[in-house]
């Protein structure tokens, strides 16, 4: 998520009013954020990714200058004709191909501003762009290139231009091979064999986007005027884009001209700010909050927040604010008039639905269990489900199939356990310098690959003791097994089993009811060995949901 | 201290003291009549009690070695060989192999002449004049009261003896030296004084035993007062695991508030575990960095079903729930995928596909994966839970359902702050207010489900849901600073945790 780093002196002179630190602290969160950290004049922010429109200390200005109620309702912003158009060449239409636009002048920038721009774009890039796929920014000093402007798509041989960051120039195949952004992005548009390029009229490379912008019109502190393309796959997305960054040139003072963008089939002049209206009830929006709120509250609720809002009856009229890219329902809205109306202010009650609670029947068993074999004096210990093929398998002497992870992050946990038995061995492995005896169980899941399931594994909720101590034998652990069964009131066998990781001739089955439940026995010394112990270890393993 | 406080074998110590002074074990033993181990355990408790002092020290114990034995028996090679110098006036060299072996002439040789006892004129022995007035030199003494003592401390020894005992280190296995460390007790100036006040030796019982109820012979003793402040062994018993008790507090909770308990698969299919939530296919929480996929199984099966079918339109484009949808080509595929569950949402969600009756009160817990490093703040895999109420109610009571909640947890301030995730709107997030550290911290999450969540399933009443972290939990009440420590099962804290 974004992290923004809010300068309290430029916030407050943006916002037109001077709000206290301490004030700002507190109120800040209930407009809807984590306060990571504060330093000096720096407050750092992190934003949800539901709102870029707060990615910029311009935004967050604009917001709380609403939220704290100095200036309420639908913002107007005053945007100036085009002077200029780009058009649109439909050899993009198949690699990205939607571009808006828009100029802006009487631009005063700094190295902190330039940073504060660069980091919008970026978070811009990541939340609503998915990291540039669907949509690209680039500004530019438009000073060195003449436009008008084309978008187009242009073949490898065709074109050479200096990217930013460069001194030579390359062809776009060598970019995407050695520039390093080029690395990173070159999966969005190779699979062409056409590039996308933003040009001025003389043939200028503007940007290769989503990649890069040439070095041409790269932005310094000396830039007066800026020129801005959002290049992607959803019109309607970087619109929004487009929105967000040209509000917050107009926050600062900035003049911003729109631009035309000509489509072989239309024309659209960018960016447009004609708010989205949607017509609510007020009875839905009490409904769902559990309030009884009026219209005018409501309204009151809506502006602060920023929206333009109208109440008539049940009905309430309201305009999306044009820098919105989350409103996808009418109960987004209905979340920002709880916000609006304050999450403290909500009276908080209990509904009215009297039930009762059962517990699920299996983990009552395992509750059960668990008073009983605490009673045994054995310790619960509890351990993680990811294992890996050594310990699960390989150092317990037996062979077997695993639910198996497709990007495993480190070596000790490459699959998810078949077994308890390796986790409470590790956990003596853990504790091989203390105390002797040690007697512990764990009652925990295990998974199975299962293709009867749709989910193609299936769960079981095993129980496990082990015993180590230097007479650890196998009267001791059939002693348990016993009274574990007589206190469950089942009818049992023990029978002779074979398993890999129990000495021949000592190990047995428990079979409950009729059918095989687990086993019980002497561990084989390699076993003791792999886990890294000195000790006898007896052992049991049995599936709860066999007894 | 009072006498009666003392065992029987405890005055007789505080006797036998009284008579030596300063004492050893061993002495001890010998003045008070009992035991070695009797006289240790009575010591130990003295010392505890204040009323002795012990005191260790160091030193260094001679025994003889396999060729001392032979000498206190047949005498020092030198001295048998002055003997029979001594005996014949003089003798030439070969005459000793008579009465000695080869090795043992050398010996012999070496140390008469080192000793100042004879000496050798051209292959003659004569004896010198000290030689001829010595009759035992001091090794020879330390050997014989070795050999009567069975060891000497060296610390014992007088300096002539104590140089002996370098002379006889340096001559091959005739003494063996080794450390040891010895104990003189004495008694404090609190002794001083509980003798001073009489000590009564009279039989008492200390241990009740069954002989002692049975005969009778309690009636006619007196029971020895015990010291009740001496620290008795520590009692290490078998407990749950103290993140066990966490879960079950909370499963408690839940069910005391009239939910019942449900579960799911933990290898979900993505369908469940995103898409049903109206997560984009092309969200970064579904991305390998942050979710663990499955190779085997690869693929689930989901359902070709009214739901599946609607999820579908309603991620494409909002479906009938009057959503514009996230607007992009939903892969069936995609949703087939095979994960480990990053929550325990997806089985709430299956739940709520199941078309139960409302208004529904359930709550699940379990465990849950993330793609994480482990390190001191996170673990790839832990305990959530959540739970949710469908029916006719709203966010108001969502807020009043958490506050009893957290209340019925210990935390009387709670307060709500929004949040974002992506299938619920409205969102909050929880802080609690921990009274010790005079802070809030984030405690769980909560939210009322999406339309677009909620009516493909066939619900259309507001679901409100709500989960939080356990290990959080567990970490804040012990008072740990390493989530790795829930799950080490380091038995020398289990044994000693202190149960919530």
């Amino acid at each position: 998520m974004a992290v923004i780093k809010l300068n309290l002196k430029d916030l407050n002179k943006l916002s037109g009013f001077e709000i206290e630190k301490e004030e700002l602290m507190q109120r800040l969160p209930l407009l809807g954020c984590d306060i990571e950290g504060i330093d000096g004049d720096y407050v750092y922010v992190e934003f949800f990714p539901n709102r870029p429109d707060l990615y910029s200390v311009e935004g967050v200005a604009r917001a709380l200058r609403n939220f704290f109620g100095f200036k309420k309702g639908l913002r107007e912003y005053k945007l100036l004709p085009p002077k200029t158009y780009i058009k649109v060449d439909e050899s993009v239409e198949k690699i990205r191909p939607y571009v808006v636009s828009c100029e802006v002048e009487n631009v005063r920038l700094n190295h902190e501003l330039i940073q504060e721009l660069m980091d919008l774009q970026e978070d811009l890039h990541w939340v609503l762009g998915r990291d540039r796929k669907k949509v690209s920014i680039g500004v530019h000093d438009p000073s060195r290139v003449k436009p008008p402007f084309r978008y187009t798509a242009i073949i490898d041989r065709d074109i050479k231009f200096v990217p930013l960051g460069m001194a030579e120039e390359m062809s776009p195949v060598q970019i995407l091979e050695k520039h390093p952004k080029g690395k990173d992005y070159a999966h969005i548009i190779s699979g062409h064999n056409k590039y996308p390029f933003i040009l001025d009229s003389e043939g200028n490379v503007l940007s290769l986007p989503p990649v890069i912008n040439g070095e041409l019109t790269k932005v310094s502190e000396k830039t007066e005027k800026l020129f801005v393309d959002i290049t992607g796959t959803d019109f309607d997305l970087i619109s929004k884009a487009l929105n967000i960054l040209s509000t917050a040139f107009l926050e600062r003072g900035f003049r911003v001209y729109q631009v035309e963008v000509r489509y072989k089939n239309k024309t659209v002049i960018t960016p447009d700010y004609t708010p989205e209206e949607k017509d609510i009830s007020l009875d839905y929006v009490n409904n769902i909050l559990g309030l009884s709120i009026s219209g005018e509250e409501a309204v009151e609720a809506l502006e602060r927040m920023g929206y333009g809002a109208f109440s008539a009856g049940n009905s309430l009229k309201v305009e999306i604010p044009a820098y919105r890219s989350d409103i996808f329902h009418p109960v987004d809205i209905v979340e920002d008039i709880a916000i609006g109306y304050g999450y403290e202010n909500f009276d908080a009650k209990l509904p009215d639905i009297a039930t009762t609670g059962e517990e699920d029947s299996l983990e009552e068993k395992c509750r059960k269990l668990r008073k009983l074999l605490v009673g045994y004096s054995l310790s619960e210990v509890m351990s993680l489900m990811l294992s890996n093929e050594k310990e699960n398998f390989e150092s317990m002497f037996v062979e077997g199939e695993a639910v198996t992870i497709k990007n495993p992050i480190s070596e000790d946990h490459t699959i998810v356990r078949t077994s308890l038995l390796p986790s409470l061995l590790n956990v003596l492995r853990i504790n091989r310098h203390h105390e002797l005896p040690q007697k512990i169980f764990e009652i925990g899941d295990i998974l199975i690959p299962y293709k009867e399931l749709p989910e193609g594994a299936k769960a079981e909720r095993h129980l496990a003791i082990v015993l180590i101590h230097s007479k650890a034998g196998f009267t001791e652990i059939k002693s348990i097994a016993e009274a574990l069964m007589r206190d469950l009131g089942l009818e049992y066998k023990v029978e002779a089993e074979e398993h890999g990781s129990f000495i021949l001739g000592r190990c047995a089955r428990i079979v409950a009811g009729g059918k095989p439940a687990g086993y019980f026995g002497e561990l084989r010394p390699e076993v003791i060995i792999a886990f890294d112990l000195e000790y006898p270890v007896v052992a049991m393993e049995i599936n709860v949901e066999q007894i | 201290m009072q006498q009666e406080e003392l065992h029987r074998h405890e005055k007789l110590v505080l006797k036998a003291l009284d008579r030596l002074g300063m004492a050893s074990p061993e002495e001890i033993v010998e003045d008070a009549g009992i035991e070695f181990s009797s006289v240790n355990r009575a010591v130990s408790w003295l010392s505890l009690k204040g009323v002795v002092e012990v005191e260790d020290f160091e030193d260094k114990a001679i025994e003889l070695g396999e060729e001392g034995k032979v000498y206190v028996e047949k005498g020092l090679p030198e001295r048998r060989a002055f003997e029979l110098l001594n005996k014949k006036g003089e003798i030439e060299l070969k005459e000793l192999n008579s009465i000695l072996s080869r090795d043992e002439v050398t010996i012999a040789l070496g140390w008469l002449k080192r000793k100042n006892l004879a000496v050798i004129d051209s292959g003659v022995l004569k004896p010198t004049d000290n030689g001829m007035k010595e009759r035992e030199t001091p090794d020879e003494e330390l050997l014989l009261s070795v050999m009567k003592e069975g060891r000497l401390l060296e610390s014992t020894l007088n300096p002539e003896l104590k140089q002996a005992a370098e002379l006889l280190k340096g001559r091959k296995n005739v003494i063996r030296i080794h450390e040891v460390s010895h104990r003189k007790i004495r008694l404090t100036e609190k002794g001083r004084k509980t003798i001073k006040q009489g000590i009564k030796i009279e039989d008492e019982i200390s241990q009740l035993t069954p002989e002692i109820i049975k005969n009778g012979t309690w009636k006619n003793m007196k029971f020895r007062r015990y010291s009740i402040n001496t620290p008795a062994p520590e009692l290490l018993p078998a407990k749950l695991h103290p993140l066990r008790e966490i879960v079950e507090e909370i499963r408690w909770i839940f069910l005391k508030m009239g939910f019942n308990e449900i579960s799911g698969p933990m290898a979900e299919s993505a369908f469940w575990n995103f898409d049903a939530l109206f997560v984009p296919q092309d969200h970064p929480a579904r991305e390998m960095q942050d979710t663990f996929y499955l190779s085997n199984p690869e693929k689930t099966e989901i359902p070709s079903d009214d739901i599946v079918e609607a999820v579908m339109n309603a991620h494409e484009g909002g479906w009938k729930t009057g959503s514009r949808g996230w607007r992009y080509k939903w892969s069936r595929e995609k949703a087939m995928a095979s994960v480990l569950r990053t929550h325990t949402t997806s089985t709430t969600i299956r739940y709520l596909a199941e078309g139960h009756e409302l208004p529904v009160k359930v709550f699940s817990l379990g465990r849950v994966f993330r793609n994480e490093r482990i390190s001191f703040k996170h673990l790839p895999e832990f305990h959530q839970c959540e739970g949710i109420v469908a029916g006719d109610v709203g966010f108001s009571h969502l807020l009043g359902i958490l506050k009893k909640f957290y209340s019925t947890m210990g935390f009387s301030q709670v307060r709500f702050r929004p949040a974002y995730f992506p299938y619920t709107e409205p969102s909050l997030e929880v802080d609690v207010f921990l009274e010790d550290k005079g802070k809030w911290m984030e405690l769980g999450g909560a939210g009322i489900f999406r339309p677009e969540v909620t009516e493909p399933l066939g619900i259309h009443k507001p679901v409100l849901a709500w989960g939080l972290g356990l290990e959080r939990l567990a970490m804040l009440r012990l008072g740990l600073k390493d989530i790795r420590q829930l799950y080490m099962s380091d038995l020398n804290w289990l044994r000693r945790v202190k149960v919530i």
